[in-house]
Formats: structure tokens, C-alpha cells, sequence
């Protein structure tokens, strides 16, 4: 598994792997073929796949080292709004634990089953209703993450950028402090800003 | 070890204290190294331990955003530690995720991969793995690796202090030992030279000094318990000696004493064993020395002789007839006449010769260094010439006589016994050849008397063996042509040796006294044979039986015939005793007197050997003689010798003239035969008409009434 997306050094690469890539840049080329004949909706699928794949990691790893005052016995939701594309990439984390509990993925189209939700990923195609979102969830131990540009800023806690494409985030800890979450300072030495204000 | 032994106990000590000081601290200081590279190892790989956690701890999160900028930064602490080389975070792909190593170091880096250990020494340096785990999940690794340079530095600077105070230990150690050996040491000195002084000074009231219960003050207690044995035995020692001095003392008062009372009685005992000496080597009775005397200074002679290369003698004197004067006139006189005999001796020889009395009659005298053998027999006639001389002697005249044998050193014997035993045989051999004589010893006296000692042995056991037997030569009437006698004459039958003349053994049995039992047995023998003879009809059959003088001598002889004629039965008159010219020569009276008193018993007595001797016609005529025989040795030549045949015809008158009876022995031929009848002869005897045969044959001669093999001859 590889996160940066243009590893300077290639690391060995056993041969059945290697075989695989293959496979993959076969599957590719005859993906773009299709693609190119299909209508431009997703101009440059391939690199934003890898991006979602990496965000959809981040996630899991943001909720290890959040913690929460209260999270209910046996399961640990991630509720994701709005159709975005990291929905493809979710399924890897299927199977994970959070805190000792299963992850349970949820596809949210409305609020109101928002009050279930550990973390909550807000989809670009959200955008509008995100204030909406935000003062919901305001002073509820829930933790927001988006790739919305100015998230943190909007109120949410922890926003993706892309910098020197590369996944990179910030951190409101204001605004994780008013949800009643705790982050981990490791993962705030990795952060590319950390804000405290509202 | 042996130089070890020879140094002091004070250098002993002291070396023994070094080496175990030294052995302890290089074991301590071995151990103490041993721990603390172990402790140093520890401390290393603890502290890397701890390094590497908290990198993991650090670095986890940037593991796990894929932030390698971070995880370096993590990894930047450690350009604060002076001894780590390099520092790796492997991602979970063991992809090399972040890294750090010092300036100037390009270190190879190992595969993070399955591994044995985590922490390997490896020399110069400590390289550790350690996974990074975060909540449960493997995420990458981290490897350090720290050189060793520092524990190497302690290590070398640990060897130098355990140098230093090996070095100041043994210092000390040395130093205390020279102190503390005194306490061992000490003691010793002090029990040795007490103990050099007690020999030197003789001193055993000198005593060690110490104190201490240990094993030197026991022994020191040892030495002077054995010092009071010793003190205490010498103390007894000088009271025995000072008691020995005066016991000596008093004991040489005694001696002087006794010494003085000695030199008186030593003289008389000196005198007493002189005395003794000269009785054990001497004869009382003479006071010449005894056969020990003699036979001791024959071997000085000896000696003398066989280093000079000179000559000796030995005269073995035997007076003649001693017995008789000492049976007729006394002991006494035989004493005196003994003594007078040696006086006599003693003047006939030498002052450096010796003459010594064996016993009895028999004397000894030793003649050393005499110029010839010659020299012997001039002194043995000298002693014979002195001894002639009649001897007065308790108021008889007595005439004596000795027979002297001669040996000489070297010629008939080398050693004492081998001359003593030849001059006795020639001494005998003297009386044999008449007496009064001196005999030289000659080898052949010597085979004589040896084959007669081997006779007279074998003779005494003859009569017990009946090897003994008589045979008889029939006496014939030539005129009658008839057996009118016989004459028995003794056989000895030696098993293995056959016969043995009469002439070899008789004088064997009359010197030995065997003559008086075989005299006796022939007698008897004889006797019965005639009477079985006269009991098978021939009743004038004669039985002449020969006489030996010894026998003739011999008291009680008359006794024998007698108990011969009563046994026999036979009539006396048919008996004949023939004696010998000699016989009757001899003891002249005594023979007489025993002759009458035979013929007065009725038996008849012939003269054998007639012709022989000298005796005189008068002398013959004294002796009741029936018969005389003429001797066979006149017989031999007739009638071819003259002088023979006037003999015989002498002796043939004499005989007719004296009314004697005449038989001639030892016809041997018919000439002899028709001489002697010619000259009127009646009975003879001889081969012509039988040689001597056992009294089987005469009986048969007697039946047939022949005489073998003569009427042819008569006839002629």
C-alpha cells in the first residue's frame, strides 16, 4: 500500500505483484478506452481513485487517534453524506475495528439519522447543506471531516488538502474541543494547520 | 618442587600468600570484567530498547498518515546520541520509510524480516529490531544500530584499574606477608636454635620458650617433654656410670687381689697339666711316648721329610715269646723286663729319634733323617744285637728275642697310617721267617697279607656255610692189592673260586685260632665216615687224620679226640693221627707229652712228611711215632735222582730199624711203584692209584674190591 502517489524510490516489488500491475494497467487502458467514450464526467478518474482510496484510510486512522467521551457498545459508525466518491473506496475499511468496536459504514441523504454517527464525512455534493451539518453537530461528541475547500473554517474539525498532490489535512481544535473530542497531539504534529477558532 | 622445598618456610609463606593473592584477584577481576560487559551489553541493548520505542511511539502516526518528513524528524533525536550509527523506520512493507545515519557513515541496512533475535551483538557494533505496533497492529519497524566503541573504552579502562590494583595488592600483600610470616617463623627459629644449642652444649636443662595452642605450641610442648625423656635419661645415665666406675673400681681390687692369689695356684696347675700332657702322651710303665706321641710326631716327621726330601724309617719291634715269660714268672717281671727292654732300645738310637710302646710287647721306633734305607737295618740289627743279651730280671736270666719290620718314607708308604700298617706286616713277616730278625717291608708282603686277611675272613665263615669238606686218598696194600686205608684231607670249596689248597688256608686258620674248630669238625667228620664205612662191612678200613702243631699245642686237644672216638664209635686203633716233622720239632717236650697221652688213648701216630726236617733219629725215637711217611718230594724223582733214591732207601732202613711202619706218598708211576716194592715196601699212596676222592667213590672202590686202574699195572 502506497501513499504517496509518486514514491521517489520503488521499493521491491515481488513478481506476482508486479504481474498484477500489469493486470491493472491492461484494466486501465481499457477503462480510459471506455471512458473516453463515455461523457466526460470524471475527466481524471485514475489519479482521483488513488486520492479517495488514501482519504478513505485517512478516515479510519483519524478515528484512532480521536477519542471519544462516549461511544455506544459494539459498533463505531461512520456516516459519509451526500454521493461522493469515496464511497467506492469505504469498502476496503469493512471488517475494521475502531476503539474495540466494528466500524459500520452509513450512507446518509438525511439528518435525520445523523445523531448515530462517530465521524461524518461530508461529500462535495453536500456542500450546501453544510452549515446545516456543521451547527447540527455542533457541541455533539461527533468528529466532521470533508474535502470541502474551507471546512475547518466553516466549523467542521479535520479537512483534506492536496499539496503537492499529496493528502494532507488540518485541524479545527476549537472546534473539537466544542464537540467534546480529544485529538491526539501525533496527529496534530501531522497537520498542515491547526485552527482554534469558531 | 624441589627448588620449592629448598627455599625457606619464611619465603614459602611468602610465596604461597602472593599466589593466592593473585589468583583471587584474577578471578575477581575476571569476574567483575565478566559482569559488567555483560551489565555494559545489557544497558546497551536496554537503552536502545527504550530508543526504539519511542521512535515507534513517534512515529506511528506518521507511518500511518504517510508522512516520512515526520517520521525523520522522529528520527533526528538521535544525532543527540553519540553512539548510534544509523536509524531505520521500515514501513509494514519493510520499504524503508525514514532513515538516519551519522555523518559519514554509509551503512549497509539489513531486511527487517523475520528475524531470531532482535538485539545482535556483533562485534564493533549492537544492531535492534523492534516492530512499531500501534493498537494491536503491525505498522513498520525500526532498526538502530549502536556501535560498541564505548564498552570496548570502559573494558580497557576497567583492565587498566584491575592492573593497577592487582599490582598495589600484591604490594601489600607482600609487605603484610614479610610481617605476618614472623608469626610461623618465628616459633621455629626459636625451637631450632635451642635445639643447636642443646647439642653443642650438651645442656638437656635448656628449654623452649612459646606459648600458643596452635599446632607450633604443641609442638614446642612436644619438644621439651621429649627434652625432660632425654635429661631424665642422661641423669640416669651418669648415676649408672658413676655406679659402673666404682663396681669397676672394687672389681679391680679383687682381680689384684685375686691375681696375686692366681700366680701361686697357676704354678702348681702348670705343673699339674705338664704332668697331665705327659701321662696323655706318654706309657706310664716305660715313660716312653705313647702310639698318640708317636703318631704325631710321625706327621711332624713327615712334614719334615717331605720338605727336606729326606728319608725316614719306622722300626716295628715285637719281642718274641713275651707272653710266656709274663704267664710264668709274673706280671711284675714282665713290668721290669719291659722297662729294662726300652732302656736298651732308647740307647741303640739317636738322640732326636723316638721310641714308643704301642701296649704289650710291641714297640715303635721313628728314625727322621736317616742317610739310606740301609741306616734302618743297621739300627734294627743293632737293637736286635743289644736285646740278645741275656736280661737279669728279678733273679732270671732271661733270654729274649725281637722281630723287627722295617717301612721306609718314601719307598713303601707317604703317609703315618700306610708305613705304620708295613712295618707291622714285615714285623710279622719277621716272626714267619724265625724271628729275631729285621724285615724289610716289600709290596709283596703287603698282597700277602691283604689276600690272607680276605682268607681268614672268608674261612671263619667256611665252617658256618659247610664249605668245608673232607676227602680221602685210599692207602694200598700193593701186596694184597687191597684198600687197606685212607687218609682224609681237608677241601675248602670256595662257591665261585673252587677249591682252595689246604696249604693256602691252614696257615691262616692256625694263626687265627680257626685251626682248633676245623680241627675239631674234621675229627668228627672223619671219624663218622669210617664208622659208616666200618658199618658196611669194612671193618679194617684205616682213617688217617692230619694234625696241624697249633692244634697239637693247643691244651684240651685230647679233650676233641676223645669226644671224636666216643661220637664215632669207632675203634681207636683203626684211628691214625699224622703230624709233621715240623710239628713234632717244634715244642719238642709239650709235643712228646701230647703224643703219649694220644697214644695212650689207643689211636696211632704217624710222622708225616718224613725226611723234611732235621730231626735226629734220637729225638724220633723219644716220640711214640707207629708210622713214618715218606715225604712225596723224595718220591718225585725216583729212581732216576741218586740222591733221592739213597733217601728213600735211608728212611725205608731207619724205619724197618726202629720197628716203624712205612707208607710212601705220591706214586705217581709205575717205576715209582716197582721201585718201592723192590724195596719192600707194602702200602703207599698216590694218583697212580687215586687221587684224593669223596667217600662216595671209596665205597664203591671198597665193594668192588679194586683199586682203579692198578692190577693192570701191578700185573706188569
Amino acid at each position: 500500500m502506497h501513499y504517496g502517489l509518486t514514491h521517489p524510490t520503488p521499493s521491491p516489488v515481488p513478481a506476482e505483484r508486479h504481474a498484477c500491475r500489469v493486470c491493472h494497467r491492461l484494466l486501465l487502458l481499457l477503462l480510459t478506452l471506455l471512458l473516453s467514450w463515455l461523457p466526460a464526467t470524471c475527466p481524471a478518474g485514475d489519479t482521483e481513485q488513488t486520492e479517495y482510496r488514501i482519504k478513505a484510510a485517512f478516515l479510519y486512522n483519524f478515528a484512532r487517534f480521536v477519542t471519544w467521551p462516549d461511544i455506544p457498545a459494539g459498533q463505531f459508525t461512520l456516516c459519509v453524506f451526500g454521493d461522493d466518491p469515496i464511497d467506492e473506496q469505504l469498502d476496503t475499511l469493512l471488517n475494521k475495528t475502531v476503539h474495540e468496536r466494528r466500524l459500520r459504514i452509513v450512507h446518509l441523504n438525511s439528518l435525520a439519522m445523523i445523531g448515530e454517527c462517530q465521524l461524518v464525512y461530508v461529500g462535495r455534493s453536500y456542500t450546501h447543506n453544510l452549515p446545516e451539518v456543521i451547527s447540527l453537530l455542533r457541541e455533539q461528541p461527533v468528529l466532521t471531516v470533508s474535502d470541502i475547500d474551507g471546512f475547518i473554517t466553516s466549523g467542521g474539525i479535520i479537512g483534506f488538502r492536496l499539496i503537492d498532490n499529496k493528502v494532507r489535512f488540518e485541524i479545527n481544535t476549537g472546534a473539537a474541543g466544542t464537540a467534546g473530542l480529544s485529538i491526539s497531539s501525533k496527529l496534530l504534529t501531522l497537520a498542515t494547520t491547526i485552527s482554534s477558532g469558531e | 618442587m624441589r627448588a620449592i622445598n629448598n627455599i625457606s618456610i619464611r619465603h614459602k609463606l611468602t610465596l604461597i600468600i602472593m599466589i593466592i593473592s593473585t589468583v583471587t584477584l584474577v578471578i575477581a577481576s575476571f569476574a567483575f570484567l565478566t559482569s559488567d560487559r555483560l551489565y555494559s551489553q545489557k544497558n546497551v541493548s536496554d537503552s536502545l530498547g527504550i530508543m526504539a520505542d519511542m521512535i515507534a511511539a513517534n512515529s506511528a502516526a506518521a507511518i500511518l498518515f504517510g508522512d516520512p518528513a515526520a517520521a525523520s524528524e522522529t528520527l533526528g533525536f538521535l544525532k543527540l546520541q553519540n553512539n548510534i550509527e544509523a536509524g531505520v523506520i521500515y514501513d509494514v512493507d519493510n520499504g524503508i520509510f525514514a532513515i538516519y545515519h551519522k555523518p559519514g557513515m554509509s551503512a549497509q541496512l539489513p531486511d527487517p524480516g523475520p528475524r531470531a533475535e532482535n538485539v545482535m551483538f556483533r562485534g564493533n557494533y549492537v544492531e535492534l529490531f523492534s516492530d512499531i505496533i500501534y493498537q494491536g497492529e503491525k505498522i513498520g519497524v525500526v532498526y538502530l544500530r549502536s556501535d560498541m566503541r564505548s564498552i570496548h573504552d570502559r573494558l580497557v579502562w576497567f583492565l587498566g584499574i584491575v592492573a593497577a590494583v592487582l599490582l598495589v595488592s600484591l604490594l601489600v600483600a607482600y609487605s603484610l606477608s614479610a610481617q605476618m610470616q614472623h608469626i610461623i617463623t618465628a616459633p621455629l627459629f626459636r625451637l631450632s636454635a635451642i635445639a643447636r644449642r642443646i647439642s653443642t652444649e650438651k645442656n638437656y636443662s635448656l628449654r623452649a620458650g612459646g606459648e600458643g595452642r596452635d599446632e607450633l605450641g604443641s609442638l614446642i610442648v612436644d619438644f621439651n617433654i621429649m627434652l625432660e625423656e632425654i635429661q631424665a635419661r642422661d641423669e640416669k645415665l651418669k648415676t649408672h656410670q658413676e655406679e659402673l666406675e666404682a663396681r669397676v673400681a672394687q672389681r679391680t681390687r679383687e682381680l689384684e687381689r685375686a691375681n696375686l692369689e692366681l700366680a701361686s695356684s697357676k704354678e702348681q696347675a702348670e705343673s699339674v697339666a705338664k704332668r697331665m700332657q705327659f701321662h696323655a702322651h706318654h706309657d706310664s710303665l716305660t715313660g716312653l711316648p705313647n702310639r698318640v706321641l708317636l703318631n704325631d710326631r710321625i706327621k711332624t716327621e713327615l712334614a719334615h721329610a717331605r720338605r727336606e726330601q729326606s728319608i725316614l724309617a719306622l722300626l716295628f719291634l715285637d719281642l718274641d715269646r713275651f707272653k710266656i715269660i709274663n704267664d710264668s714268672l709274673g706280671h711284675a717281671t714282665g713290668d721290669q723286663l719291659l722297662r729294662i727292654i726300652s732302656r736298651r732300645v732308647k740307647d741303640c738310637v739317636r738322640e732326636g729319634d723316638t721310641v714308643a710302646r704301642l701296649g704289650g710287647d710291641e714297640f715303635m721306633v721313628l728314625l727322621p733323617r736317616i742317610a739310606s734305607a740301609s741306616d734302618a737295618g743297621r739300627i734294627s740289627n743293632k737293637i736286635i744285637d743289644s736285646l740278645t743279651e741275656p736280661v737279669s730280671c728279678n733273679g732270671h736270666d732271661l733270654h729274649i728275642t725281637t722281630s723287627v719290620g722295617i717301612s721306609i718314607y718314601p719307598f713303601d708308604g707317604t703317609d703315618a697310617e700306610t708305613l705304620v700298617r708295613n712295618a707291622d706286616i714285615s714285623m710279622y713277616r719277621a716272626k714267619e721267617l724265625g724271628r729275631n730278625k729285621a724285615v724289610y717291608y716289600t709290596a709283596e708282603l703287603n698282597a700277602g697279607s691283604r689276600k690272607q686277611l680276605v682268607l681268614e675272613t672268608n674261612l671263619r665263615k667256611a665252617l658256618e656255610r659247610n664249605e668245608l669238606k673232607l676227602f680221602y686218598q685210599p692207602k694200598i696194600d700193593i701186596a694184597l692189592n687191597t684198600i687197606v686205608g685212607v687218609e682224609a684231607l681237608l677241601r675248602w670249596q670256595r662257591p665261585g673260586m673252587g677249591y682252595i689248597s689246604p696249604k693256602d688256608f691252614i696257615p691262616i686258620a692256625e694263626e687265627s685260632g680257626l685251626i682248633t674248630p676245623i680241627g675239631e669238625w674234621v675229627l668228627h667228620t672223619a671219624f663218622r665216615q669210617l664208622r659208616e664205612w666200618h658199618d658196611a662191612g669194612f671193618t679194617d678200613l684205616t682213617m688217617a687224620v692230619n694234625l696241624s702243631s697249633v692244634q697239637l699245642a693247643r691244651t684240651g686237644f685230647e679233650n676233641i679226640l676223645e669226644s671224636a672216638l666216643v661220637d664215632s664209635g669207632i675203634n681207636p686203633a683203626l684211628a691214625e693221627l699224622e703230624v709233621t716233622e715240623n710239628v713234632a720239632m717244634k715244642n719238642m717236650e709239650s709235643a712228646a707229652a701230647t703224643l703219649y697221652k694220644l697214644k695212650k688213648m689207643g689211636v696211632s701216630i704217624a710222622m708225616d712228611d718224613f725226611g723234611t726236617g732235621y730231626s735226629s733219629l734220637g729225638y724220633l725215637r723219644s716220640l711214640p711215632i707207629d708210622t713214618v711217611k715218606i715225604d712225596q718230594s723224595f718220591v718225585r724223582d725216583i729212581p732216576d735222582n741218586m740222591e733221592d733214591v739213597l733217601i728213600a732207601q735211608a728212611i725205608i732202613a731207619m724205619a724197618s730199624s726202629l720197628n716203624m711202619a712205612l707208607v710212601v706218598e705220591g706214586i705217581e708211576t709205575v717205576r715209582q711203584l716197582n721201585f718201592f716194592k723192590q724195596q719192600g715196601c707194602r702200602i703207599v699212596q698216590g694218583y697212580l692209584f687215586s687221587k684224593p676222592v669223596e667217600a662216595e667213590a671209596i665205597l664203591d672202590m671198597l665193594r668192588a674190591q679194586t683199586v682203579p686202574g692198578t692190577i693192570n699195572l701191578i700185573r706188569q
